[in-house]
């Protein structure tokens, strides 16, 4: 009974939510809107045009082939699709382009068909926040979700870059099926993937078991990410949920979008200090593979980003995987210091996933121990 | 007034839709992401969604818990994409002496601190009012499953409360 609903502490909660949603100022215009508005317009009048201007190419173009092979000798045997063409962008480009960390729901390509082609592929059920990435070289092709599932078909033009459509206002969660579809005229190949990003779906996804070296536990709700976290001689505050009486502010940390690039907000960031054993780095419960964390001079990773070169990093050895992984064990010198963490786990029915985040602090030299029997406050 | 402007696309309904929702879709995204600029971001995002679809939208009743779903629904997408993102609050550097200050601070931290649709559930049932049917269909699940994230989620309060006597006698009074 101890979770039951209780009015008083529902009231309590009503006011707090909004005290804190009324006490942000609303510096929202109408004109800022209205350009933004506008802007989108104008970018959909511009590619109804492109698709208009490469349409009339293509029916002049259909108009030739049928013209001449009437007047060739008929062949009966159907042209199987021709291969894909080097030009389009490979499934490892098409993935980054959503981000680091994306899971592939749906992998798929196709080369161009003098007939053109539909094909339906995969099942795009159970995911929370989906994109499709794709690429096409020819005139255009059309993209739906089948099903109860509503998205109206779409027509992409061809530009033979990669293109991003977010998924994410599809009410798919609860659909019986999902299928997509993709319709490609003659002419046309294309590759894609639809990518998940974050969370574990619901739906059975396929499985990679964790390798015998992960550290595995009991997989919670929370699971799903590794939280962060700063242990100061009190409690655990992680760095998500921080936010009470322990910390100064320190700014924002976001994750990088790119393994290979260190990310640092450019935000001003203030300091915070770390005591006791300084940081803690909580999978959460999950199975995790590998932690790989470097921490580098905040002012070399500054001056590599300006650069567009790597910083020099400090590899931290980490002797084995492990729940709530102590970097006080580690070498972590006092000064304005970035650590970067690349972290591999594992959730039961899910694919290994990796989150790489960087984030900024100020480790303070160790506080001078008192002498024993002083008063910790009153010395 | 403002479903037909929203339905013949006359663009004065963006001023129109922003003076009306605008804070309180901003108090959504805001209390899911607990970033102003994200939520701002989210607001114009939703009010601009909203103008692309609206052509299908027959009954008034419907805007508002319309736009905050379509705002609930960019909040957990932004989180999601970009959500392991870190947002500190400037916080006292000593503890506060006034008890209902702290209780403040602890509610919000345990309600931060929840899986990101829990928090969502919490704050469409406690800050927007939408019945528990409404915010069912805002996050796609079931009334039931809403049910227990509440209940989870005051559970969790309750706890967090109880550590802090003070704040569980100010309550309690």
């Amino acid at each position: 009974m101890a979770d039951e609903l209780d009015p008083r502490l529902e009231a309590r909660l009503r006011t707090v939510l909004r005290a804190e949603a009324d006490a942000l100022p609303f510096a929202i215009r109408g004109g800022e809107l209205e350009r933004r508005a506008a802007e989108r317009l104008r970018a959909r009048s511009r590619r109804r045009l492109m698709l208009l201007a490469s349409a009339a190419v293509v029916v002049i173009a259909v108009g030739g082939v049928a013209l001449l092979s009437f007047m060739s000798p008929r062949s009966d045997v159907a042209q199987p699709p021709s291969p894909l063409p080097d030009t389009l962008p490979s499934f490892e480009r098409l993935v980054d382009a959503w981000g680091r960390g994306s899971r592939q729901v749906i992998r798929a390509e196709l080369g161009a068909s003098p007939a053109g082609t539909q094909t339906t592929v995969g099942d795009i059920r159970g995911f929370p926040d989906l994109a499709i990435a794709f690429a096409c070289t020819g005139q255009s092709i059309e993209l739906r979700v089948l099903g109860d599932a509503a998205l109206d078909p779409v027509t992409y033009p061809c530009t033979g870059g990669i293109q991003l459509e977010n998924l994410s206002d599809l009410r798919i969660a609860n659909a019986a099926q999902a299928p997509l579809q993709v319709t490609a005229p003659a002419g046309v190949a294309w590759r894609l993937v639809v990518l998940a990003d974050g969370g574990v779906a619901p739906s059975p996804a396929p499985s990679t078991s964790p390798s015998p070296a992960a550290d595995c536990v009991p997989v919670s709700a929370d699971g799903a990410f590794p939280t962060f976290g700063i242990v100061d001689s009190i409690e655990l505050k992680t760095f998500l949920d921080a936010g009470t009486v322990t910390y100064r502010r320190i700014g924002t940390a976001k994750p990088e979008g790119d393994a290979g690039a260190w990310y640092v907000d450019p935000e001003p960031w203030r300091s915070v200090e770390l005591a006791g054993p300084p940081l803690v780095l909580d999978a959460g419960t999950s199975c995790v593979q590998t932690w790989d964390i470097r921490i580098a001079r905040s002012a070399d990773v500054e001056a590599a980003i300006a650069a567009g070169t790597t910083p020099a990093a400090e590899p931290q050895v980490v002797d084995a995987p492990e729940i709530g992984h102590n970097i006080s064990a580690l070498s972590l010198p006092t000064g304005d210091l970035t650590i970067r963490v690349e972290v591999t786990w594992w959730t039961g029915g899910g694919p290994a996933a990796t989150e790489v985040r960087s984030f900024r602090v100020f480790v303070a030299a160790p506080r001078p121990t008192p002498p024993a029997g002083a008063d910790p406050v009153n010395p | 007034m403002t479903v037909e402007a929203l339905r013949g696309r006359r663009p004065e309904v963006l001023g129109d839709l922003l003076d009306r929702y605008g804070r309180e879709i901003q108090g959504v995204a805001y209390l899911i992401l607990r970033d102003r600029a994200g939520a701002e971001d989210v607001v114009v995002d939703t009010l601009l969604t909203a103008f692309d679809r609206g052509g299908s939208l027959r009954d008034p009743e419907a805007l508002r818990p319309w736009l905050l779903r379509i705002a609930t629904n960019r909040a957990l997408a932004v989180r999601r994409r970009e959500g392991r993102v870190v947002h500190l609050q400037v916080v006292p550097e000593t503890a506060s002496r006034d008890p209902d200050q702290d209780e403040r601070i602890l509610l919000l931290s345990v309600v931060e601190a929840l899986p990101a649709r829990m928090r969502a559930a919490v704050v469409l049932r406690y800050y927007a009012d939408f019945p528990v049917r409404d915010v069912a269909e805002a996050l796609g699940t079931s009334e039931n499953t809403v049910k227990t994230q509440l209940r989870e989620a005051l559970g969790r309060l309750r706890r967090a409360l109880a550590d802090a006597p003070r704040s569980e006698e100010a309550l309690h009074g």
